[in-house]
């Protein structure tokens, strides 16, 4: 369950980060504002801030 | 092994957008419907300084460039309207009018929008004729506008709350 709120909030992040990289690209001249490809980068966000939530995290190293 | 997984799967995901952004291609011109158009720079900054707005789609203007675009349709058109593009979708009304007439004009001094944004996508939706246009100014920093700014400002904030997310603390 823990890693459902660390998913979400990942997507968030993922979400954010796409729409800047979208929009960074765009105003650089590299991607075409019309195309509709562009929708790869927000999806691409959430897609991957899902998976470092749900994959990631460190655990303490236990002291034997 | 799970994390390995992820990895995989992450790289795998970056290699899918990768390629279908070297998809996209090129966008296509640009003036459907039988309308006709042109557009001028009269400060003669712009490259080229005239384009004909149904087979260009893409004008490299100056941050001091006054442009002025003039439009014929084939009937009576009754209403206009021009949008912002994002994500290949007309999503941010710039303006739209009311009327009868087959020919048009307007003006725009670059100067005043060019600290917002440094590329324009802007489409246009007449009674019968659809049409699109890539504006960028070439003159004009990415960081110096509002949206290169906000662009590395959600970056930084994305990436870092990532980051975050990958690496916090779990419980064993």
């Amino acid at each position: 369950m823990k890693h459902t709120g660390a998913a979400i909030l990942g997507a968030i992040f993922g979400l954010l980060a796409g729409v800047g990289l979208y929009l960074y690209l765009i105003e650089a001249g590299s991607f075409d504002a019309a195309s509709k490809a562009g929708l790869v980068f927000p999806a691409g966000g959430i897609v991957a801030g899902i998976l470092v939530g749900a994959l990631g995290g460190r655990k303490p190293i236990r002291k034997s | 092994m799970r994390r390995v997984l992820g990895v995989g799967v992450l790289l795998g995901l970056l290699a899918a957008m990768a390629s279908l952004l070297l998809a996209a291609g090129a966008a296509s011109a640009t003036i459907d419907g039988g309308c006709t158009g042109s557009a001028t720079d009269s400060a003669g900054k712009a490259v080229p300084a005239t384009i004909d707005l149904a087979t260009a789609d893409h004008w490299n203007v100056s941050k001091d460039s006054t442009l002025t675009g003039q439009g014929t349709a084939p009937k009576d058109q009754t209403a206009v309207s021009v949008s912002g593009v994002a994500f290949g979708f007309g999503l941010i009304p710039i303006a739209s009018g009311h009327g009868h007439g087959t020919t048009g004009s307007a003006s725009l001094d670059v100067s005043k929008y060019s600290s917002l944004a440094r590329v324009i996508a802007v489409s246009g939706t007449s009674d019968s004729c659809t049409g699109h246009l890539v504006v960028e100014v070439t003159d004009e920093a990415v960081l110096d506008t509002l949206a290169g700014k906000a662009s590395v400002a959600l970056l930084a904030i994305g990436v870092l709350g990532l980051l975050g997310v990958g690496f916090r603390k779990v419980s064993p």
